[in-house]
C-alpha cells in the first residue's frame, strides 16, 4: 500500500509590523514620563475651629502636654544634602534655639539646641518616651496630647522636626513606634487678622 | 550555459520572544507611572524625616498646596494647579474645592489638606495657611516630608 505523504502545511503570518511599531511608540511614552521622586510622608495634624472644641475638663489637664518651640535669631551655618544628592552650605536664620516642655503641674522643662553637641529633637523625643512609660495604662498614654505653641520666624523644616519627634520613634528593630497621634498647634491669630 | 538565477529571499527573524518582552515593559512602566506627582511642586525643597510614611489607606478627598517664599520674600501658594500670589488669595479656590467635596459626600471636616512647605518659610506663614482652611471649615491637615530612609 502507499502511503500518501502528508499534505503540506501552510504557516499562516500576521503581519506584526504595525503592531510593533505602536508598541514601541508606548513603551517610549512611558519611558519618557518615568521619573524617580522621593516617596513623601505625612504628618497628621487635627487644627478643629476653635469655638467647636469642647472646654477641657480639669482632670485631662494632665493630658496635655504643651511644647513652646523657640527660635534662634542669628544666622547659623548648615551643611545638608539637597534633592541631587550634592552637599549644601548656607546660612540660616531663625532655627530652633530651644525647647520647652510643659506637662500638667510639673516643672517645665527646657532642652537648648545645640547642633551636632546636643541634639534637642532627640532629648524631647527620649523626654515624651518617658512620659509615655510612666504612664500605668497603656491605654492612658494614647489619651495623651500635645499642643505645639511655636514663635512666627521659626523655620518650618524644625518644626517638622519637633512634630517628629513627638509622633513617632525608631525601634531597636527599626520599626517605627508611634507615640502620639494628637498633635495640634496653638492658635497664634496669625492670618485670621491679616 | 545555464544561468542560475539568485532567488531573492525574504529574511525573517521570529519577532515573537522581543514582542513579549516589550509588551512587559510596557505594563512594568504603566504601573509605576503617577500621574498624580503633577500637582507637586518638584523645586520645593521639603523637611525630610525618618518616621513620615505614606498613610496606608487614602484619605476621601484631598487637597495638595505648595507653599513656598518667592524671590521678593512673599509666600506663594500653589494648588490645583493655579499660583496665588498670598495666602489671601486662595478662598475662592477652597470654597469651589468645599463644593467638590460635598459634591461627592465628604464634609469639610473630612476632607485632608496636604501642606508642602518649603523647610526655610517661616512657620508663621504655615499657620496663616492653616487659618485661612479653617474659616472653610477645613480642620485636617498633613505636613508633608520627604522620606529619608538611611
Amino acid at each position: 500500500m502507499k502511503i500518501r505523504g502528508g499534505q503540506e502545511k501552510e504557516q499562516i503570518k500576521l503581519q506584526t509590523t504595525a503592531m510593533i511599531d505602536i508598541v514601541f511608540q508606548l513603551l517610549v511614552f512611558f519611558i519618557m514620563t518615568f521619573k524617580i521622586t522621593a516617596l513623601e510622608g505625612d504628618f497628621q495634624v487635627n487644627m478643629p475651629q476653635a469655638s467647636d472644641l469642647p472646654q477641657t475638663p480639669i482632670e485631662n489637664i494632665d493630658k496635655t502636654i504643651r511644647i513652646h518651640l523657640y527660635e534662634n535669631p542669628q544666622a547659623i551655618r548648615i551643611t545638608y544634602l539637597n534633592a541631587d544628592g550634592k552637599e549644601v552650605t548656607r546660612d540660616v536664620r531663625n532655627t530652633l534655639q530651644s525647647i520647652e516642655v510643659n506637662h500638667g503641674d510639673r516643672d517645665p522643662v527646657t532642652f537648648s539646641h545645640l547642633g551636632k553637641q546636643y541634639d534637642a529633637f532627640k532629648a524631647l523625643r527620649d523626654h515624651i518616651q518617658g512620659i509615655i512609660e510612666s504612664e500605668a495604662d497603656p491605654s492612658q498614654a494614647k489619651e495623651l496630647e500635645v499642643e505645639f505653641e511655636v514663635d512666627p520666624n521659626l523655620i518650618h523644616g524644625d518644626t517638622v522636626r519637633a512634630v517628629e519627634a513627638v509622633s513617632a520613634r525608631i525601634g531597636e528593630d527599626r520599626t517605627i513606634i508611634p507615640m502620639i497621634e494628637k498633635i495640634k498647634f496653638k492658635d497664634t491669630g496669625a492670618g485670621a487678622g491679616e | 550555459m545555464k544561468i542560475k538565477k539568485a532567488r531573492t529571499k525574504i529574511l525573517e527573524g521570529d519577532l515573537t520572544p522581543m514582542i513579549d518582552m516589550t509588551f512587559l515593559l510596557i505594563a512594568f512602566f504603566m504601573l509605576i507611572v503617577n500621574f498624580s506627582e503633577t500637582e507637586k511642586d518638584q523645586d520645593l525643597e521639603l523637611p525630610d524625616s525618618k518616621v513620615a510614611r505614606t498613610p496606608d489607606e487614602p484619605p476621601k478627598y484631598q487637597i495638595v498646596m505648595n507653599l513656598r517664599t518667592s524671590k521678593d520674600g512673599t509666600p506663594r501658594v500653589n494648588f490645583v494647579g493655579k499660583n496665588f500670589a498670598s495666602i489671601a488669595s486662595i478662598g475662592t479656590e477652597l470654597e469651589l474645592e468645599k463644593r467638590s467635596a460635598a459634591a461627592q459626600k465628604v464634609p469639610p471636616s473630612e476632607i485632608n489638606v496636604v501642606i508642602r512647605a518649603d523647610r526655610y518659610i517661616a512657620f508663621s506663614k504655615v499657620q496663616e495657611l492653616m487659618a485661612k482652611c479653617q474659616e472653610y471649615e477645613l480642620q485636617k491637615f498633613s505636613l508633608r516630608a520627604k522620606e529619608n530612609i538611611r
